[in-house]
């Protein structure tokens, strides 16, 4: 189930807050277990069982972790809980992937395949397996002691806002909040309009200009047998529509993820939870160092913490330290997904943090805030390009396209919809470089509205919820003049 | 900051019920709503299964069926369809272009303009090219076959929006333009000889010269353009046939202040909340001009629904003594708008043959499609018997079965309909109707239909043959087939042992006339203003009718109600006193009673006054029986004057009341 549907926003969303809000304080954290088990099961409902599974086993690991003396013990049972948990999301996503280059490898060597029948990736896998090996690690360091119930280590993992695309919360950032927390009436107001200007973004937005970036590039999973066409289609393609497909890309993959982090956000405040931030005006970074501190930054906490810092962090040297954080960006574009495009994407942005700290960082300091937003934000567009495209050879050409420089045409079929969508994009995705962008951002993200504010605020919610539902029924709906025959 | 003040608290129970609206509108349904307009294959209603769950199935399923059904749909449709085209002058339907001025167009009749047809129909130029090559074959055969049975085959092509009004167009991209398919068509029939129109080039011409619009900005249809396209089409039947068919008179435009919805079929499609503001539109007064010599043909259209947009500016009564609509595949309408069958159940061979004219037509987008495949199917079912379609069609879908990857062809029905389908598209896949001549094997049903048309068109044969359908509780359609059988086979004929009296013919030509006349308002108008009530006023109008026709010798002399009629004379003839004694005196001579000699007589007079019908024993034993009820009437002074009462009071004419009095009192005897 995701946020921007249907089933969602019109059944489930009212039926489990009505539930949740009806119920004692002391059981609504098994509401929201049951409820978001339920979340869960119509997405994945082949998965939930192992699901269910491996977080008891996690749980009763670590319990006997913390109750164990022996720092040997304590180790292997840290690392027992870690295995489970990234060895179903190694199974799981990247299984296919690895049988898939070591039969190529295979076939190279002149041996026979193995055979392996292809398994489905269970949703939101990527996120809870990192949830549940923060888990570990925190209660194995000792920042916070382990839940003392099952059910709200369940609830930790499992909790529907931030199941299935993030933001990664650690747990020392809920684990007060899972036993304890209070939601006032303007914090249930506030997750509401939070959750409104993240639909607003996924649908009124990101949707649009998708529809546009699908008709040029094809669909993101991309069928063997459309890459001829697609690759006709792109190779053709003038450097003008090239340029504006993947501004498109770039803005579309920006507000589907940031809007759909602030659902999460404001799903979780309604119930009084209160999630870290994941974006921070992430284009308007003056380096590809601080883009990444700005864009998923519960992602980069997670690597920060738990892999760049154990491998040695910057602690060995400079030469390591290049490496460490290539390697963490490698694996980072890898956890993106199980595609050697998102491995080279990875990659990519591993090397330019790596050249930011070499001498571009200082470049980029001195040409100034403007040149250097705009050059950030042109290498991170096309680093995008690899991202998108899983197929890499069509990648690469659209890529030379971009600096063909070939102004014969304009095949991009946009509408006038599209391109002013794609304007607003642009607005909102740099206005906080103005003082008067960073007033109106800070006024939206709020959280200390007077009475009358709430009543206008709460209107202009409400008119955007209605205008949302509306969009996301009314842009497939395309009725015949007469039926087809 | 105030918390959990009482506006906060208000705000959260405000924001409870918005969330909680559409679930109670769509299973409450407290308030209604205008519905969208457009065909949508509806998303079928999710059942729930463990199987279908783990799936994923059911969960697919309940997404589709409830971006259609839940509360709110339709209005917050409408109300995102009037933003974003207040906005961007953008739409979510794929279906319809707005392109400059406000002008809507099909995105068909772009893409055909613009020569990128291919890009959505999948269907590349060169595949078009041989599909209509080979249609035009196949009409060119058909119309030879059809000619044989004096069937007239017309077809043409429908101007297309985009070419007539090519100003409006926005900048779309480019494909071939060399390759037009309704050009291409033209061409082809125009080699076979076969009656075509390509109503495009013709229609260009008329926009520069034409005062106002030939098509409404806001709909897909041609406007007052149909006026002149079906004068066109008429002038071409008269030439085909050698008739002469009623007139067209087309007057100087009027403007029309009133918006008529169905004409904006486009704006319809766009759903949104307000209408849209429309242009001054006009409109062409028609009268229809037609004497004694003019023939009133029957026709069957088959064509698109360009065909509605005749029927509302022209009244095809005064044209056609009867026409039929197959709309496409889907829908047949006999006569009237209102009266229609489901067009997969037509007999196809027996339409083709029992209408003076057939008129086919499709709109130049159509034609890059490989839909409704009508020259093929006329064809096989001209030349080739039920038995060997049936028997060819298993033969290719076997060899479908065989050929194809199973998976894709697991459905059997979807094998016949793919073999059927392949079989219309290529009619040479059977060996008789190979090559470029004519082929001379026909259907064998073709002589039973001819036969069954005569019967039809034989106006005491029909009624006598309903009558006795209505009285044995028949259909009257098998009734018909029934009877050429038997006219084939040499067999006892139904109307022989048809029991009809005269006031029954005078009922069916009324019952005739009302089918004539109810679609006639402006006839009826002046009635129902008088008797302010529609429906007596309608039968009223088909008496007079009627009454007329039979005082203007309208109804043929083979016709039962001029026997009736003829009848009268000479029994009236027989009642003068002179006659009376000769009468008499013949029957004395003869040893016969004075009755049997008046029926003898009657009945040797009849048949020598050039009545092409011998009358039937039943017949006449029934209009004796009428005759002596009347006369008995009559001479009853109270009786009369009730009847004259009732002519008074009902307003109708006498015949029918004494008619009807006679019916009742038969009837009463019998029982």
């Amino acid at each position: 189930m995701v946020f921007s549907s249907n089933v969602f926003l019109l059944y489930f969303m009212p039926a489990f807050f009505l539930v949740y809000f009806l119920m004692p304080k002391k059981t609504r954290n098994y509401v929201l277990l049951l409820a978001s088990l339920i979340f869960y099961a119509w997405g994945a409902p082949e998965f939930i069982i192992q699901l269910v599974v491996s977080l008891i086993a996690n749980f009763f690991i670590v319990r006997w972790m913390c109750k164990t003396e022996k720092p040997v013990a304590k180790k292997w049972l840290c690392a027992l809980s870690i295995i489970i948990s990234m060895g179903l999301l190694f199974f799981y996503k990247y299984g296919n992937f690895t049988m898939q280059n070591l039969n190529a490898l295979l076939r190279l060597t002149g041996h026979a395949p193995l055979q392996w029948t292809r398994i489905l990736l269970p949703i939101g896998i990527s996120f809870f397996s990192f949830q549940s090996v923060t888990y570990t690690l925190d209660t194995y360091r000792g920042v916070n002691p382990p839940l003392r119930k099952l059910s709200d280590y369940m609830l930790y993992i499992t909790m529907f806002p931030q199941l299935i695309a993030g933001p990664i919360v650690r747990y020392t950032d809920v684990a007060d909040q899972i036993r304890e927390r209070e939601s006032t009436m303007a914090d249930r107001l506030q997750g509401f309009y939070r959750f409104v200007v993240g639909l607003c973004k996924k649908i009124l937005i990101a949707d649009v200009i998708g529809l546009c970036v699908d008709k040029m590039l094809g669909p993101a999973a991309l069928d063997p047998s459309q890459v001829g066409d697609i690759m006709t289609r792109i190779a053709t393609l003038d450097t003008g529509s090239a340029w504006l497909v993947a501004l498109a890309y770039t803005f579309q993959i920006y507000f589907d993820f940031a809007g759909y982090s602030d659902m999460a956000i404001g799903l979780g405040r309604i119930m009084g939870f209160k999630f870290p931030e994941n974006f921070d005006n992430p284009y308007t970074s003056r380096s590809i160092t601080e883009f990444w501190r700005r864009w998923h930054k519960t992602l980069g906490a997670f690597i920060m913490n738990y892999l760049y810092i154990p491998l040695g962090g910057n602690r060995k040297g400079k030469a390591r330290t290049y490496l460490n954080l290539w390697i963490c960006f490698l694996l980072s574009g890898l956890w993106h997904g199980a595609s050697w495009n998102f491995v080279i994407w990875g990659a990519l942005h591993g090397l330019f943090i790596c050249l930011d700290k070499l001498f571009l960082g200082k470049v980029m300091k001195r040409i100034g805030t403007v040149p250097s937003v705009i050059l950030t934000f042109l290498t991170v567009n096309i680093i995008w390009v690899f991202f998108r495209i899983e197929d890499i050879g069509l990648a690469w050409t659209f890529v030379t396209r971009l600096f063909a420089f070939d102004f014969s045409g304009f095949a991009l079929d946009g509408n006038a919809h599209f391109y002013s969508i794609l304007v607003l994009a642009v607005l909102f995705s740099f206005i906080t470089l103005t003082p008067f962008g960073r007033k109106a951002q800070t006024a939206v993200y709020s959280t200390d509205y007077t009475d009358k504010q709430h009543v206008f605020v709460w209107i202009i919610a409400a008119l955007a919820f209605v205008f949302c539902v509306a969009a996301l029924n009314a842009t497939s709906f395309s009725p015949f003049i007469y039926f087809r025959f | 900051m105030k918390k959990n003040s009482g506006i906060l608290l208000i705000l959260f129970c405000m924001t409870a019920v918005l969330l909680f609206a559409p679930l109670i509108q769509q299973n409450l349904k407290p308030f209604t709503f205008k519905k969208l307009s457009g065909y949508l294959e509806p998303a079928p209603k999710p059942s729930f299964s463990y199987e279908a769950y783990k799936t994923g199935k059911y969960q697919h399923l309940a997404e589709g069926f409830l971006k259609e059904n839940f509360g709110f749909h339709d209005p917050l449709i409408r109300i995102y369809n009037q933003c974003t085209y207040d906005l961007f002058k953008t739409t979510s339907n794929k279906d319809v272009a707005i392109e400059k001025d406000g002008w809507l167009y099909h995105t068909e009749s772009i893409r055909h303009y613009f020569g990128t047809m291919g890009s959505i129909s999948g269907i590349s130029n060169q595949q078009v090219h041989d599909n209509l090559a080979n249609q035009a074959l196949c009409l060119y055969k058909t119309n030879a076959i059809l000619q044989e049975y004096g069937i007239h085959l017309l077809t043409f092509t429908l101007p297309t929006k985009s070419f007539v009004y090519p100003e409006h167009l926005r900048k779309h991209p480019i494909g071939d333009t060399t390759f037009n398919a309704a050009t291409f068509l033209e061409k082809q029939l125009a080699l076979y000889g076969v009656p075509h129109i390509n109503m495009t080039p013709w229609f260009q011409q008329m926009q520069d010269t034409c005062p106002i619009s030939l098509f409404y900005s806001k709909d897909s249809h041609w406007a007052s353009g149909a006026v002149f396209a079906m004068d066109s089409v008429l002038r071409y039947m008269e030439r085909l046939s050698g008739q002469q068919l009623t007139q067209l008179q087309i007057g100087t435009p009027y403007p029309v202040y009133k918006l008529t919805r169905h004409e904006a079929d486009l704006e319809d499609l766009l759903n949104l909340a307000r209408p849209l503001k429309h242009e001054p539109l006009y409109e062409y007064p028609i009268h229809y001009l037609s004497n004694k010599y003019t023939q009133r043909p029957t026709v069957w259209f088959l064509g698109t629904s360009f065909y509605w947009r005749i029927t509302r500016r022209i009244n095809f009564d005064a044209l056609f003594s009867s026409r039929d609509f197959l709309y496409y595949t889907s829908i047949y309408y006999t006569n009237r708008e209102q009266d229609y069958q489901p067009g997969y159940h037509i007999d196809l061979l027996h339409e083709l043959l029992t209408h003076d004219f057939v008129v086919l037509f499709k709109d130049g987008p159509q034609l890059y499609h490989q839909g409704a495949l009508f020259p093929g199917k006329f064809l096989i079912n001209l030349c080739i018997s039920e038995e060997r379609q049936k028997e060819k069609i298993n033969f290719v879908a076997d060899s479908i079965i065989q050929a194809w990857d199973p998976q894709t062809y697991a459905d059997s029905i979807k094998c016949y309909s793919q073999a059927e389908f392949l079989l219309q598209q290529n009619p040479e896949m059977f060996e008789e109707l190979r090559g470029d001549s004519i082929p001379t094997c026909r259907n064998p049903r073709i002589e039973q239909i001819l036969v069954e048309k005569k019967i039809r068109a034989d106006r005491t044969w029909r009624f006598l043959l309903t009558a006795k359908a209505n009285n044995d509780s028949l259909d009257v359609q098998k009734t018909f087939e029934k009877e050429a059988y038997n006219v084939l086979n040499n067999k006892e004929l139904l109307r022989n042992h048809t029991f009809f009296t005269t006031y029954d013919y005078f009922d069916l030509l009324v019952k005739e006339a009302l089918d004539d006349n109810c679609w006639h308002s402006d006839l009826c108008i002046t009635k129902s203003e008088q008797t302010r009530n529609v429906i007596n006023a309608i039968i009223e109008q088909a008496i007079d009718t009627v009454e007329k026709r039979i005082q203007q010798h309208a109804y043929d002399n083979d016709t039962l109600m001029m026997m009736a009629c003829a009848m009268d004379k000479i029994v009236k003839g027989f009642e003068k006193e002179p006659n009376l004694v000769a009468l008499r005196e013949k029957a004395v001579k003869k040893q016969i009673s004075l009755d049997k000699m008046f029926r003898d007589d009657v009945v040797w007079i009849f048949n020598t006054t050039n009545y092409d019908r011998r009358l039937h024993d039943d017949v006449l034993t029934q209009a004796f029986a009428n005759y002596r009820t009347e006369r008995k009437m009559r001479n009853q002074q109270q009786a009369m004057e009730s009847i004259m009462q009732k002519h008074q009071d009902l307003n109708m004419p006498l015949r029918i009341i004494l008619n009807r009095d006679i019916k009742w009192i038969q009837d009463h005897k019998q029982q």
